[in-house]
């Protein structure tokens, strides 16, 4: 083997035995101890890197040194995640699968999911401040104006949690909404602060912020994945294997894409518009923006994996023909 | 093979399809929904989809789109009224079904050679 290189660990095993299952010469087992110092004498766990050093020599060479620190970033990540089970390795290639098909639709319908939750973040944040100018003025003559307006922000938070529209908010609309809101007068009072409110607008605020996010990371993880491949394929392989990889892997990442964006576009409308003559919902209400979130997300991960699928037969189709 | 090239055929269909709705979203669409602005189906779309990206314009072609094909269908169930579909000028709802059509075929011809290709091509 020429050059350093890494795999991922599938199962939980001691590094004694995973040292051992490799057959490495004597010159190499003092290096494979070097390089592995985030594995070293402790028992390794399902998806840690684990590093083959360049059998060609014996010092460290930047290749390596770069392994190394991905290896040390990705124990932290599993460890910070607590992902290191079976079930990520396992299910790896599937996730990666629904993850670039997918996630472009799922990110365009879930960005105006984000913008719902960003409402109820404002409300939230309202309701909040309301509460802290009546405490600071306590004044018994603005309590009545305090409580209209309560009212209607309670009122405005009740319809934008009504039915499926809590989903990603963390807030359960229960019978209450101070009961819900733990918000209490005189609570407020004597701590100064809206016990676990922080936490509530905090949560909406990260909930709504990673929906937004969820177009750029589709794309980012269908061109990553793409250029991944192709670097592999002209890292490893042979110039062949290098064009082809070129050819496929555009194919896929063109038609995934535009696949993706293409059904989830008409996804939504046709789950609004089914919902809109099957059950009758009330135009605008936050049921047709559930419906129109399932049908995109439906629509894109249907047609970005045909295009996915598609872009790579078609891909290795014009390579082959224009080869020949 | 054949489904192949039905698959590829639709492929390219549906790319070209990106660009003629962006053509249409943003040169024809106002003009088209004046029509039937006050209709629910198109208040209900318009409101569940402000937020997505270019305020839904694209799900929004295909839902006038849907208004012009099936008008007595969306006024059976009280979301459209089939005079106010009749008043938009032929020439608008070209615009709004031709796009729909080229992608609803792609679609159709992409999900067939997909779900009929040999697993070994895919």
């Amino acid at each position: 083997m020429q050059g350093p290189y890494a795999f991922i660990n599938e199962r939980p095993q001691s590094y004694p035995l995973l040292k051992l299952s490799l057959s490495l010469n004597p010159y190499t087992q003092t290096k494979f101890d070097t390089l592995n110092q985030h594995i070293r004498n402790t028992v390794v766990l399902p998806g840690q890197l684990v590093i083959i050093g360049d059998s060609r020599t014996a010092s460290c060479t930047a290749e390596e040194a770069r392994l190394m620190r991905s290896a040390q970033n990705i124990k932290h990540d599993l460890l910070a995640h607590s992902a290191t089970d079976d079930f990520l390795i396992k299910n790896y290639d599937q996730l990666q699968a629904i993850l670039s098909h997918a996630s472009l639709g799922v990110g365009s319908a879930s960005s105006a999911w984000s913008k719902h939750l960003a409402q109820i973040e404002q409300t939230l944040m309202e309701i909040e401040q309301l509460h802290k100018e009546y405490m600071r003025k306590g004044s018994v003559g603005v309590r009545d104006e305090f409580l209209i307006k309560r009212r209607a922000l309670f009122l405005r938070l009740d319809t934008q949690l009504s039915g499926m529209a809590h989903l990603g908010s963390g807030l359960k609309n229960e019978a209450s909404i101070k009961k819900m809101l733990a918000i209490s007068s005189k609570r407020y009072w004597h701590h100064g602060e809206i016990r676990g409110y922080e936490e509530r607008v905090k949560r909406v605020a990260r909930a709504s912020q990673m929906l937004k996010k969820g177009t750029y990371i589709g794309i980012a993880l269908d061109v990553g994945a793409a250029a991944l491949e192709v670097t592999e394929a002209c890292t490893t392989g042979r110039e062949q294997e290098c064009t082809r990889a070129h050819y496929v892997e555009g194919g896929k990442l063109v038609l995934g894409v535009g696949g993706a964006y293409t059904g989830g576009s008409i996804g939504a409308t046709i789950g609004v518009g089914a919902c809109a003559i099957v059950f009758g919902i009330p135009t605008g209400g936050v049921g047709a923006l559930a419906c129109a979130v399932v049908g995109g997300a439906v629509g894109a991960l249907a047609l970005g994996s045909a295009g996915s699928g598609l872009g790579e037969v078609g891909g290795t189709f014009i390579y082959k023909t224009w080869k020949e | 093979m054949a489904l192949l090239y039905i698959g590829l055929f639709s492929s390219v269909l549906m790319l070209l399809s990106i660009p003629l709705t962006f053509f249409v979203m943003f040169k024809k669409l106002d003009a088209a929904e004046s029509y039937v602005e006050h209709t629910d189906y198109f208040i209900g779309h318009r409101k569940a989809l402000r937020f997505a990206p270019f305020e839904g314009r694209a799900s929004r072609v295909i839902a006038m789109a849907i208004i012009i094909l099936i008008p007595n269908v969306l006024q059976w169930r009280r979301l459209v009224r089939v005079e106010d579909v009749r008043k938009i000028p032929p020439h608008l709802k070209f615009w709004m079904v031709f796009p729909t059509l080229v992608a609803l075929m792609s679609i159709i011809g992409m999900g067939v050679s997909w779900l009929f290709l040999d697993p070994n091509l895919l």
